[in-house]
């Protein structure tokens, strides 16, 4: 038997309330009875002349009814996923930005012609290279404009500023022989300089950052509370559960506390997990103030790391699960995707276990797809030889950790808590995988974690975790149990999403 | 030259949006607060699967209809999309999948059926991961897109605007302005109008304005109605004048087999076409009504003479 968390030795009494509700079962009573005066444990004792066959029975069987079989659950799935120390904060209010790759690219509203060569024409500037409320976009007088993929260039002679979201801007060809070309749908370089002779004077033109996106992140606060009646009286429900601790040494120790505290931790890493890998921040006013406000408007929360690659920005790729990921003809083209922006190319693929197995059988393919020769291929391998089994009957399936193409690398991680259904796992989630940056991710040039958490507030006021106990004995109405609450604030932040991607699994009838 | 091939003047044109879009937080950095805020809802990139299924129907040697999930694949440059069809015509992907590959930026994405695209048209309005699919064909498929016809809408509402204004035009033609607030109307047709649609008004101004009211509420079943009225009136006194029911006399509309004047027009010169207007409309006012039972008693038996000659 493993060693139990909790001891059984009574040292304090008290009741829990939750435990008899939820174990008041005839069976489960008869099984744990620990009055001697009453009850089947008492006839058992007295038939067999042994008044502690009551005691021992349920120091016997208490751990294999109360503690059930089977892995416990991972709470703590994402937290300890992302181990970092929280960030501190100074304010309640904070920011980041992202999403601001400079593009110095620009797009005409509609194709354009010159009347001849040499020949002026005039063009207008799609909307969505406008900045500053339509006020601003990036051509400037004397910048050259270059048709990239035809090495073709135009010189800008007037940028005409007068509608926002519209502005109409003026090229001459700078060769005698061209006549001006101007194609919609096509991207055009901005080159924000002026060609000058051998002497010239200042012009001064405002040139036009990339904006970008910025983020409030807001924090949220979870509390739970407990509360255990003691009651001298009665038999294994007035049992409190010793958690057994270990000093430097690694000696065990007793330490005292109740299920119900425990569970309320449990319940606090319960809430800040799910959110943190799927929650949005609450917007509903009737739950911010009001009557029924329940938060305030600075705790409303943020957006977990879902959401925000899903909506803020990531890559989203969406595969059958019923024929699972293909790294070549899936993996490919978000490469490629990634090269054309210059982005990451190292990834933590964070996985549940159906997504590995559709990876494993679609990579098992590849092979044999290309045709360069079936024995360069082990999908399976026979472990005859080592365990001495004459009839090589033991087979392995080969899986995949790890890929590297070009320079792109991959590490797969089985994030084991996406297939628990009991929790936060389903069969969605179980196909899920969630490509994590391991680079590119930085702020000023240096180096971040893409997912943050942050305790904010001065000198730790707001608490990253705070739990206390009342013994509700010593204070008036001198009530005969102990409570406690746990709470803990929180805020997390997803680092440039649009590194992120999120092979997410659809179905197709 | 099959008609995918063919080149269409006016290719059909969508635009498409995510159904799965939501608030992100983040802000355009210039739009925070204005009723322009620009915020991200969506991935910078979705890349949605060039397979799946559609609602597929064989028929049987009884000629029954079985239908069942056919599975599609959109490739580039062919417009063929059944997978089935596909095999038996050779027709593979290329080798470089990421050309097959559907891309839909920050949401939306427009395509239009042409060139390389038709096939990638035809796929996105078939596939069940279209939204609108699950309506017409219940299935379990994730709803990834949803189909905003703007070139539909666009027309639709385009031809509201001008059925409105046809029938704005007509109801112009119920009066003539003679100067500053003077204006003659037709009685007897903003009578018959009046009557046709129960509009009640004491005058001809709050007659004609209760008319234009109803036809701007409801202008295709306004026109649809009094185009009718106006047609089945003309086309009576015509029949009547070719089977010499009645006849035209001057401004006096008499009937030909007895001595007895239908309705004097006025004292106008008018032609012909005029008097047969002029004629119909007085049919349809109160007033006409007991002529105009008489008229089309007589032209019925006139009708039966003429068949039986």
């Amino acid at each position: 038997m493993a060693t139990p968390v909790f001891s059984n030795a009574p040292r304090f009494c008290t009741k829990p309330l939750t435990l008899n509700q939820t174990l008041d079962l005839p069976h489960f009573n008869v099984m744990t009875e620990s009055s001697l005066e009453n009850g089947s444990a008492y006839n058992l004792a007295n038939a067999c002349q042994d008044p502690n066959l009551g005691t021992t029975f349920i120091l016997n069987v208490i751990h294999q009814v109360i503690r059930c079989g089977g892995r416990p659950m991972d709470l703590n799935f994402f937290m300890d996923l992302f181990p970092n120390t929280p960030y501190p904060v100074t304010t309640k209010r904070w920011f980041n930005h992202y999403v601001c790759d400079p593009d110095m690219n620009i797009f005409a509203a509609a194709t354009v012609v010159g009347s001849g060569p040499g020949a002026a024409a005039e063009f207008q500037v799609l909307r969505q290279n406008h900045g500053a409320s339509g006020t601003m976009s990036l051509p400037g007088i004397g910048y050259t404009l270059m048709d990239k993929d035809n090495m073709v260039s135009y010189t800008i002679t007037n940028v005409d500023t007068t509608i926002n979201y519209a502005h109409k801007v003026t090229v001459v060809p700078n060769s005698a022989t061209q006549t001006v070309q101007i194609n919609a749908n096509t991207a055009y370089l901005i080159i924000p300089t002026r060609m000058v002779g051998g002497y010239s004077c200042e012009v001064i033109t405002n040139k036009l950052s990339s904006l970008g996106y910025s983020q409030e992140v807001n924090p949220l606060r979870l509390r739970s509370d407990w509360e255990v009646t003691i009651d001298l009286l009665r038999g294994y429900l007035d049992k409190i559960q010793y958690a057994v601790i270990y000093d430097y040494q690694g000696n065990p120790m007793d330490s005292w506390d109740v299920y119900e505290a425990q569970q309320a931790r449990e319940s606090l890493r319960i809430g800040l997990n799910v959110l943190s890998f799927i929650g949005t921040p609450t917007t509903n006013n009737t739950l911010i103030s009001g009557i029924n406000a329940t938060i305030d408007s600075t705790h409303t929360g943020f957006y977990g790391l879902v959401p925000s690659i899903k909506y803020g920005g990531g890559v989203v790729y969406d595969y059958r699960s019923s024929t699972g990921f293909d790294l070549e003809a899936d993996g490919e083209p978000l490469f490629l995707y990634q090269d054309s922006l210059k982005r990451t190319k190292k990834f933590m693929v964070l996985h549940g276990l159906a997504f590995a197995f559709g990876l494993n059988n679609r990579s098992t393919k590849m092979v044999a797809r290309q045709q360069v020769g079936a024995t360069m291929w082990e999908a399976f391998k026979r472990l005859g030889t080592l365990t001495g089994d004459k009839w090589e009957s033991e087979v392995a399936k080969l899986g995949i950790r790890s890929y590297d193409y070009e320079g792109f690398g991959l590490d797969f991680k089985l994030w084991d808590a996406l297939s628990d259904r009991r929790y936060i796992g389903s069969d969605f989630y179980s196909n899920l995988a969630i490509m994590v940056p391991e680079e590119g991710v930085t702020e000023n040039g240096r180096p971040i974690n893409p997912i943050e958490f942050y305790q904010y507030g001065q000198n730790g006021w707001t608490g990253d975790y705070e739990e206390f106990y009342v013994d509700q004995r010593k204070q008036s109405p001198m009530c005969e149990k102990i409570s406690g609450f746990c709470a803990q604030s929180l805020a997390m932040a997803v680092h440039c999403p649009q590194l992120f991607m999120l092979l997410n699994p659809v179905t197709d009838a | 030259m099959p008609k995918d091939f063919e080149l269409e003047e006016k290719p059909k044109v969508i635009f498409i949006e995510l159904v799965d879009q939501q608030d992100s937080g983040f802000i355009q950095e210039d739009t925070q607060g204005l009723p322009t805020q620009v915020q991200l809802r969506a991935p910078t990139v979705r890349f949605i699967p060039n397979e799946g299924r559609r609602r597929g129907v064989k028929v049987d040697d009884k000629g029954k209809k079985i239908y069942y999930n056919e599975a599609i694949r959109y490739i580039k440059n062919e417009t063929i999309i059944s997978k089935d069809e596909q095999k038996r015509l050779g027709i593979e992907p290329s080798p470089e999948k990421r050309e097959d590959l559907i891309p839909i930026e920050k949401g939306y994405a427009t395509i239009v059926r042409e060139g390389a695209a038709v096939g990638l048209f035809d796929y996105i309005m078939d596939v069940f991961y279209n939204e609108d699919n699950h309506l017409k064909h219940p299935n379990k498929a994730t709803k990834i897109f949803r189909v905003l016809e703007v070139d539909k809408q666009a027309e639709e509402i385009n031809e509201q605007e001008m059925i409105a204004a046809d029938a704005l035009t007509y109801i112009a033609t119920l009066y003539d302005k003679l100067g500053k607030n003077q204006y003659k109307y037709k009685e007897d047709k903003i009578n018959a109008i009046c009557e046709l649609f129960a509009i009640v008004a004491e005058t001809m101004p709050t007659k004609t304005y209760a008319i234009i009211q109803f036809a701007k509420k409801f202008p295709r079943e306004f026109l649809v109605k009094v185009q009718k009225l106006e047609q089945t009136a003309i086309t009576e006194v015509i029949h009547g004048l070719e089977l010499s029911v009645i006849r035209f006399e001057k401004n006096m509309a008499e009937y030909v087999s007895k001595d007895k004047v239908i309705k004097s027009l006025g004292t106008g010169t008018y032609s012909k076409d005029k008097q047969i207007e002029m004629l119909a409309d007085y049919f349809r006012t109160p007033d006409g009504n007991t002529a105009y039972t008489e008229f089309r008693a007589e032209l019925e038996a006139a009708k039966e003479k003429a068949l039986k000659n």
